[in-house]
């Protein structure tokens, strides 16, 4: 096509990209998919941000919208009905998905694509029916840097202004901000070795060693601008300021891994001593007793009747150490894995539950404990705290990383610093992993959970 | 909790002769000497001859082959790997000698290897090894598999059907019909089934329709594959 215009580069390119994805300007057409997050954590930190935004664009004729990481609307807002019609005619209303490679260059859908801010007029729009348009759209970033959903301010072309860039962008800033208050910054943030690349991790652990970037990238076979350039970038993800701090930083983590598979080693052989030894003499006292009670002639029957009573009350007994050890290690956990170890706890929950597993074959062993207690401490504090009619949980492994989800219905508000989710958090971080709490009053808990994980 | 439903079992009737199945040749299996001792003492007070006791599979194997009891128990972990030995040995004699009953005993019960236990075929056990104590209940079970049941402890059963889940597909189903279901579950025949919750056989081959159809469940020429199949439903849910 010609242009006698100067298009801008990040326009040329996305331009392009439509066309590989095989996309005509002629053809408009939005996917819509009715099951979107209406009620996730992205939803609730922005509504009372969206709705400050939504009175000061009174009168402006520009329409509100926040998408999740996909381009999928989730919730909008148009103050008069001019806008509202037009977003309406273009589809651009909640459960529609904007992405680039469905429509075409648009500030939504280009912002996911290049992962910033994009802005996007009128004739630059890759769709005709859009061009009558103009849009700024800006990412938003979750505690760990990561983008999980966008900010856009759409117009008619002739009423746009380049303010609404940075008003995108101030509303983005602070719904990221809320949504980092969910999570328990109180004390340090959650440091967070998942959102590392497998090189910086290498980086950080070398520079800890208190290694010069000009050693570390001999070591690497890099060259020292990348490595300089990577390390600022792990200083920046794990929130530390010098090598120094990074080196305390990275043995901190390490001690508390250590400490953490202490404890577990001390649980298993606990729960190992308990099965193997003691239930079994359990049981063999029993079969004695019984042994002794078929001896004892008939005419003491009352004697053979108390006899039958020990035997009984040996295998209460024996039923309530099956169910200490059970807390203490599941055996079945390292018998089989992790997806039936969770379907037997989910099945123990006095809430009813709604269970997923994605889990194909084995991980590694502490990955496997980790995510079982967290699941299980997590459906614990449910039955305690939530007063819930159901909890859905979740446990999905995707490229590199476990998933895990404990979200109920109850009543929120769950205490961030409480002894249950502390501990939580520090199984989660010790594996190198995040733990994220969404949990406003009255409107049910989340406890989301990721772990780096790689299959053994 | 009380184990078996509020009534100590007894172990014999009042002085008269054991009313174990005469002679039923068995062999045992199981790391713990003491106690495969204890049982081999209930076996043979309650009728039961038992040929052997070995302490690990390989044993188990050799004994098993030389002298072909009608019935082996088997302890799930035993040496070398301590995990489920007692499994692989059940797979193998059914598969040399299929006639064999075989009852599994485990510390605790799995519904991924009671399932993998019963695939195999009639006269097949999967019990808690605390059962052995409940004698008259526990002689009772080991006829029944001898004879050809499957049986599925009853803990494991219970805590399947108890789990709450949201949109139970359970919730479709009668109180009596939920009873009825657990003990399908458990390997109970339909005779089984009446004489435990005091009615006619009749009726229960009415429930029984009832809840094959209402939980889409095949029909099952064999009691064993009725068993996987309520298992497989419950664990799926």
């Amino acid at each position: 096509m010609t242009l006698n215009v100067l298009v801008r580069q990040d326009i040329l390119t996305s331009w392009q990209r439509c066309v590989v994805a095989g996309l005509r300007p002629d053809h408009f057409e939005v996917p819509y998919q009715p099951d979107f997050d209406h009620d996730g954590p992205l939803r609730w930190a922005a509504t009372p941000i969206l709705d400050q935004v939504a009175d000061e664009l009174e009168g402006t004729g520009v329409g509100l919208l926040l998408t999740d990481a996909r381009g999928q609307v989730v919730d909008r807002r148009a103050a008069d009905t001019g806008i509202l019609t037009r977003l309406d005619h273009i589809e651009l209303a909640p459960g529609f998905v904007y992405g680039e490679s469905l429509i075409g260059t648009n500030a939504i859908g280009t912002a996911i694509a290049q992962q910033a801010p994009s802005v996007v007029a009128g004739a630059e729009h890759f769709a005709d029916a859009l061009t009558s348009m103009a849009c700024a759209a800006t990412p938003v970033t979750d505690g760990a840097g990561e983008m999980i959903g966008v900010v856009d301010l759409t117009c008619a072309a002739e009423d746009f202004n380049p303010l609404l860039l940075p008003f995108a962008k101030r509303a983005a800033r602070e719904i990221g901000h809320r949504l980092r208050e969910g999570v328990n910054l109180h004390r340090l943030p959650a440091r967070s070795w998942l959102s590392l690349t497998d090189t910086e991790r290498t980086v950080a652990h070398l520079a800890a060693q208190g290694l010069s970037s000009r050693v570390v990238a001999d070591c690497m076979g890099l060259p020292q601008p990348t490595v300089r350039s990577h390390l600022r970038r792990v200083f920046r993800k794990l929130g530390v300021g010098s090598q120094v701090e990074l080196a305390r930083v990275i043995e901190q983590c390490a001690a508390r891994a250590r400490t953490m598979a202490a404890v577990d080693d001390t649980r298993q052989r606990i729960e190992r001593d308990l099965h193997d030894g003691l239930q079994q003499r359990l049981v063999t006292l029993g079969l004695q007793v019984r042994a002794a009670e078929a001896s004892v002639p008939p005419v003491a029957a009352e004697l053979k009747w108390e006899l039958a009573r020990v035997a009984e009350g040996l295998m209460d007994v024996l039923h309530d150490v099956r169910e200490i050890s059970r807390g203490i290690h599941p055996a079945i956990l390292s018998e089989r894995g992790l997806e039936p170890a969770v379907k037997a706890l989910t099945r123990r929950s006095p809430v009813p539950v709604d269970l997923t597993v994605r889990v194909a074959g084995r991980l590694p062993d502490r990955v496997e404990l980790g995510a079982y207690y967290i699941v299980s401490e997590a459906l614990a504090n449910v039955a305690k705290h939530a007063n819930a009619q159901m909890v859905m949980v979740s446990v999905e492994l995707g490229r590199g990383v476990l998933s895990l989800s404990v979200r109920d219905d109850g009543v929120g508000g769950a205490n961030p610093d409480g002894s249950g989710l502390t501990g939580l958090r520090d199984r989660a971080e010790a594996l190198g992993g995040t733990l994220t709490l969404t949990s406003p009053p009255g409107r049910g808990t989340s406890v989301d959970v990721r772990l780096p994980a790689a299959p053994r | 909790m009380v184990h078996n439903r509020g009534v100590p079992a007894w172990s014999g009737t009042l002085g008269t002769a054991p009313q174990g199945r005469r002679g039923t040749t068995v062999v045992l299996a199981d790391d713990d000497v003491l106690l495969r001792e204890g049982l081999a003492s209930l076996l043979d007070r309650s009728g039961f001859e038992v040929l052997g006791q070995v302490g690990n599979g390989t044993e188990l194997l050799a004994l098993v082959r030389s002298a072909r009891p009608e019935l082996a128990i088997i302890d799930i972990r035993m040496p070398p790997a301590q995990a489920t030995e007692g499994l692989q040995a059940a797979r193998v004699i059914r598969e040399e000698l299929p006639g064999t009953a075989i009852i599994v005993l485990s510390a605790h019960v799995e519904v991924d290897e009671a399932m993998e236990l019963l695939a195999g075929g009639q006269g097949l056990g999967y019990l808690l090894k605390s059962r052995v104590t409940d004698v008259a209940e526990f002689i009772e079970t080991v006829e029944r598999i001898t004879a050809g049941a499957s049986v599925v402890d009853p803990s494991l059963v219970q805590e399947l059907v108890r789990a709450r889940r949201r949109r139970d597909p359970l919730d479709v189903l009668s109180p009596r019909e939920r009873e009825v279901l657990a003990l399908m579950a458990e390997g109970a025949s339909n005779a089984g089934i009446a004489r435990q919750i005091y009615v006619t056989e009749g009726t229960v081959e009415k429930h029984v329709r009832s809840i094959l159809t209402k939980l889409d469940l095949p029909e099952s020429d064999t009691e064993h594959r009725r068993v996987l199949a309520v298992l497989r439903f419950l664990d799926a849910r």
